[in-house]
C-alpha cells in the first residue's frame, strides 16, 4: 500500500492531487488485496461520507446513495413499490455478509457485466450521479470492468425516475447463494388495459456489458402478453445477445438460458 | 493508525496497518482465534463476525472501518463457563464435525434468531447461505437452529 487516505466530506477529494482507488464496502477491493494486488494503489476510503448512503424520493427520483448497501436496497419499500426489480437483484448478490457490506456504487464502478444490480438499473433507465456529471446507466459502460469514470471520479448516487412500472430480475448461477450470474436478466412494463405501452429488457453476463435488447422491447410494445408473445419476444432476445464461452459457463448455455429467464419473468408479469 | 472498538462488550484499541483486515486484528493482535479464516474472498463465511448486529465476513472488513463499532466474535457468546443456547443446541444434535465452520455458523444463527424468534426452514437457508461446511451435510445444522429457536 502506497498510501491511505479517509475522505469525511465530498469537498476534501477535489484536493487530493495522486490517483486514489476508492474503498466503499471492500468486497471487490479486499478480495483484490487478499490476492496481493493493489500493492502499490493509493486507497481512499470513502465510507465517511454519510451523505452518500440512503434511499429517498427525490422529485420524480429516488435517489439511492452510492454507499447504499444491498442489504438496504433489498428490505426497502420505497424500491421495492417503485423498482422492484433492483429491490430483487439486491436480494441475490452472494450472500448475507457480501449484501450487508456491498455497496450499488461499488457494483456500479466495478463495472462487471454480470454485476446483478445493473441490468435491473438498464430496465429503470437509471441516471449515474458523479462528483462532476450525470451519465446515463447505458452510456456508463464502456467494456468488461471499464467505464467512462475518470481520475478521481467518484459516484455520488444513482437516480433512479419514479414510475408505475412493473418489473423484476432472475439470474442463473451455479447455486444460489454466492455465485456470479452465468447469465441474469430484468425486465420493466408498462402495461394500460392489458396492452403494453413500454417494454425494457436487458441481460447481464451475456456480453462486454450488460445488454439492452431493443428489439425485443419494440416487438413487445402493443402487444398483450400471451404465451405466443412471450415465446417470441425470448427468441429474439436471445438473438440479441452476445454471450461467449468462459470459466463460468458456454455461450450456448447462455443463450438458451436468457430465452429460459425471459420466459419466466415475462410469464409472472 | 490507531482505532478504538467493542469487542465481545471489552473496549480496545490496538495499533492497525492501514489496509488491515478485521480478521487479522482479531486473531493476531486480540488473541481471539475462534474467528477462522477459510478462503479469503468472502466465500466461506469461516471468519464471520457480527458488527453493529449484522453479519460480516472479517476477511473482506478494513479495520480501519471498525472504528467505533460494537464487535462480537464467538468467543463473546458464552457467559463464564456456561456456553450459549445456540452452541449447546449444535453439540446436542450433532452439527459439529471438524468445526472449522462452526463459529461462523453459530453467529449466523445467533444473528437469524436476534431477529426472528421463529424463522422458517427458508429463513434458516437463508440466513446461513453464506458459510460453507464442508462436513456435515448442513442437516443436522439446520436442526441445531431450529432446536435453538424452540429454546428460547
Ligand atoms: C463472495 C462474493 C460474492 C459476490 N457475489 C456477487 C453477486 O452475486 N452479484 C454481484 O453483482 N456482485 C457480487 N459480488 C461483488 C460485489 O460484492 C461488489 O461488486 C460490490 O457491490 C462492490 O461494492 P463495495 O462497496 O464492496 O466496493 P469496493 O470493494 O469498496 O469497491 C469496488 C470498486 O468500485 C470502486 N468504487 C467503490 N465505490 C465507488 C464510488 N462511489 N465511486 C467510484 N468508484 C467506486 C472501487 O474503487 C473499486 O474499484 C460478490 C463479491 C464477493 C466477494
Ligand atoms: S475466510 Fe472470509 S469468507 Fe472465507
Ligand atoms: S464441521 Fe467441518 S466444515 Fe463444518
Amino acid at each position: 500500500m502506497k498510501k491511505f487516505i479517509k475522505v469525511s466530506r465530498l469537498a476534501a477529494l477535489g484536493r487530493i492531487k495522486e490517483e486514489c482507488v476508492f474503498l466503499a464496502g471492500g468486497t471487490d477491493i479486499y478480495v483484490a488485496l487478499n490476492d496481493g494486488a493493489l500493492a502499490c494503489a493509493t486507497l481512499c476510503d470513502i465510507s465517511p461520507l454519510k451523505t452518500l448512503d440512503g434511499i429517498k424520493l427525490k422529485g420524480k427520483n429516488i435517489s439511492v446513495g452510492a454507499l447504499t448497501t444491498f442489504a438496504s436496497i433489498a428490505k426497502s419499500a420505497v424500491i421495492k413499490k417503485y423498482a422492484a426489480c433492483l429491490a430483487e437483484a439486491a436480494q441475490e448478490v452472494g450472500s448475507p455478509q457480501i449484501r450487508n457490506r456491498a455497496t450499488i456504487g461499488g457494483n456500479v464502478a466495478n463495472g462487471s457485466p454480470s454485476g446483478d444490480s445493473i441490468p435491473a438499473l438498464y430496465v429503470l433507465k437509471a441516471l449515474i450521479k458523479t462528483n462532476r456529471r450525470s451519465v446515463a446507466v447505458e452510456q456508463f459502460f464502456t467494456g468488461p470492468k471499464r467505464t467512462v469514470l475518470k481520475k478521481n471520479e467518484l459516484i455520488t448516487e444513482i437516480l433512479i425516475p419514479r414510475k408505475k412500472t412493473v418489473s423484476s430480475f432472475m439470474k442463473i448461477g451455479a447455486r444460489k447463494a454466492l455465485a456470479i450470474s452465468k447469465v441474469s436478466a430484468a425486465a420493466a412494463l408498462d402495461i394500460r388495459g392489458g396492452i403494453i405501452t413500454e417494454a425494457s429488457i436487458a441481460f447481464g453476463a451475456v456480453g462486454p456489458t450488460v445488454i439492452r435488447c431493443g428489439k425485443t422491447g419494440e416487438f413487445l410494445t402493443g402487444k398483450k402478453l400471451s404465451g405466443n408473445v412471450i415465446a417470441k419476444a425470448s427468441q429474439i432476445a436471445a438473438g440479441e445477445i452476445c454471450p461467449i464461452d468462459d470459466c463460468r459457463s458456454s455461450a450456448k448455455y447462455r443463450r438458451e438460458c436468457a430465452a429460459v429467464i425471459l420466459t419466466r419473468i415475462l410469464r409472472n408479469n | 493508525m490507531r482505532i478504538s472498538f467493542k469487542i465481545n462488550g471489552k473496549k480496545v484499541s490496538v495499533d492497525v496497518a492501514p489496509e488491515a483486515r478485521l480478521l487479522d486484528i482479531i486473531r493476531d493482535e486480540l488473541g481471539l482465534t475462534g474467528t477462522k479464516e477459510g478462503c479469503s474472498k468472502g466465500e466461506c463465511g469461516a471468519c464471520s463476525v457480527i458488527v453493529d448486529g449484522e453479519l460480516v465476513n472479517s476477511c473482506l472488513f478494513p479495520a480501519s472501518q471498525a472504528e467505533g463499532r460494537v464487535i462480537t466474535t464467538i468467543e463473546g457468546l458464552s457467559l463464564g463457563d456456561k456456553i450459549h443456547p445456540i452452541q449447546k443446541a449444535f453439540i446436542d444434535e450433532g452439527a459439529v464435525q471438524c468445526g472449522f465452520c462452526t463459529p461462523g455458523m453459530v453467529l449466523a444463527a445467533k444473528v437469524l434468531l436476534d431477529k426472528k424468534r421463529n424463522p422458517s426452514e427458508e429463513d434458516i437457508k437463508k440466513a446461513l447461505s453464506g458459510n460453507l461446511c464442508r462436513c456435515t451435510g448442513y442437516t443436522k445444522i439446520k436442526n441445531a437452529v431450529k432446536k435453538a429457536a424452540k429454546k428460547r
